[in-house]
């Protein structure tokens, strides 16, 4: 096995950033803005959520393997976004109103297929800085 | 080599979903590329955004819990609801400012002359009788709840509907309350703050689960407050084929009787006034 360097052990370290970053607006959110958002964009936002969730679940899991790429991140990030959201307001314009539904399941199924996969990267690494 | 080793790294992990061991090879960059430093750094920055949202989502999700819409689409009907409240509000700021002004006339007719001192009078009178006015006096609270007693196996529908409290047992209670010279009746239900007066125009209806009284739903157990002698109205309500044994109340726990010293009824708080009906004759 390669040799633990300081640079490894740093990134690996940094991967909880991104959960301070998420506690830190979620709970300056929850207290500041209580009154929400306007009932009628209730669903949108719920659907954002989800898809932003799916994307920074896909950029962690990109990044573990090495493989990220930022115009990739941003992208499928504002893309996905926009796409659950559309999927909301087209199902309630042709009077479908579960069309989220494909939304969820799709996404729902990509993050725990992504966590999956970032687990396995972790529990993969493990093992390499205990031996040292 | 760094990035041959990088390309097959992105082939295995997008072709196969378990991650193949090798494909973190040890021979994978040490020092990672400027781009491949920011990711983290990147990725905090959308779960801020990310937090940010969430959260907002979830103050809308306990705002709409708070206001009561159903949890199917809600984006329709919780836009349609916070419309109705509003208005809803408005109009009762509206009758509330109206009835002042009444009260304000009525008062300066009162002070105008000795001669309109019997017209006011009359005026009272005749908004007592039309439940206009708060009163208070000696009573009997009479409790409505669904029956809790064990329904017997294989009861046929109309059967099961029996072991419930209906609109028509309300007023089925309130006629007779009247046959027995009640002077005032206010009914109020699991929600004991709203009160409702019952007037001539009073309508009394199941709306689902609930019952509108004077268009205000009311939910089971139902308390009517009637003013006027407790016994004689018990009494009239319980007599042999009266309207409580009829609908077997009693056997089934459904009916609560209490006497009470004093009971305070409010005034009736809805709108008024006829748009059609006009008198016929002058007053002799």
């Amino acid at each position: 096995m390669a040799p633990n360097t300081p640079g490894q052990r740093l990134r690996t370290h940094k991967v909880w950033l991104p959960i301070v970053g998420f506690l830190g607006g979620f709970i300056a959110t929850l207290f500041i803005f209580t009154s929400g958002v306007p009932f009628v964009a209730a669903n949108y936002l719920s659907l954002a959520v989800l898809a932003g969730l799916d994307s920074v679940f896909g950029g962690i899991r990109a990044g573990a393997e090495r493989r990220f790429r930022s115009d990739v991140f941003l992208t499928g990030f504002l893309v996905n976004m926009v796409l659950a959201v559309l999927l909301v307001w087209l199902g309630e314009q042709i009077g479908v109103g579960d069309l989220y539904v494909a939304a969820v399941v799709t996404l729902g199924g990509r993050m725990f297929l992504n966590l999956s996969v970032i687990r396995r990267h972790l529990l993969e690494r493990h093992p390499v800085s205990g031996e040292k | 080599m760094s990035l041959s080793t990088g390309v097959t790294t992105s082939v295995a992990a997008t072709d196969s979903v378990p991650v193949n061991p090798s494909a973190m090879s040890p021979a994978a960059p040490v020092t990672p590329k400027a781009a491949d430093r920011g990711w983290v750094l990147q990725i905090t920055a959308l779960s801020i955004i990310l937090g940010v949202m969430l959260a907002l989502a979830l103050n809308t999700t306990n705002r709409i819990r708070e206001a009561g819409v159903p949890a199917s689409r809600l984006g329709v009907n919780g836009a349609v609801l916070q419309a109705y409240n509003q208005a809803n509000q408005r109009l009762e700021d509206r009758v509330k400012a109206l009835q002042n002004d009444l009260r304000q006339y009525e008062q300066a007719v009162g002070k105008e002359s000795e001669a309109s001192a019997k017209l006011r009078q009359e005026v009272e009178e005749a908004r007592y009788l039309a439940g206009l006015t708060p009163v208070k006096g000696p009573g009997l609270i009479i409790t409505l709840r669904d029956s809790t007693v064990p329904k017997l196996p294989d009861l046929s529908r109309e059967e099961y509907e029996g072991y419930l409290i209906h609109d028509r047992d309300i007023y089925g209670i309130l006629n007779e309350l009247k046959a027995a010279g009640v002077e005032a009746v206010a009914i109020t239900g699991a929600d004991r703050k709203n009160i409702q007066r019952v007037v001539a125009t009073t309508a009394i209806r199941c709306v689902g689960p609930s019952a509108l009284v004077n268009n205000v739903p009311l939910a089971a157990p139902y308390s009517i407050m009637a003013i006027g002698s407790g016994k004689d109205m018990q009494s009239a309500l319980e007599m042999p084929n009266g309207v409580v044994e009829e609908r077997a109340l009693k056997p089934l726990k459904m009916i609560q009787f209490e006497e009470a010293s004093e009971l305070v009824l409010p005034a009736y708080s809805g709108g008024r006034g006829a748009q059609y009906a006009r008198p016929a004759t002058t007053n002799p």
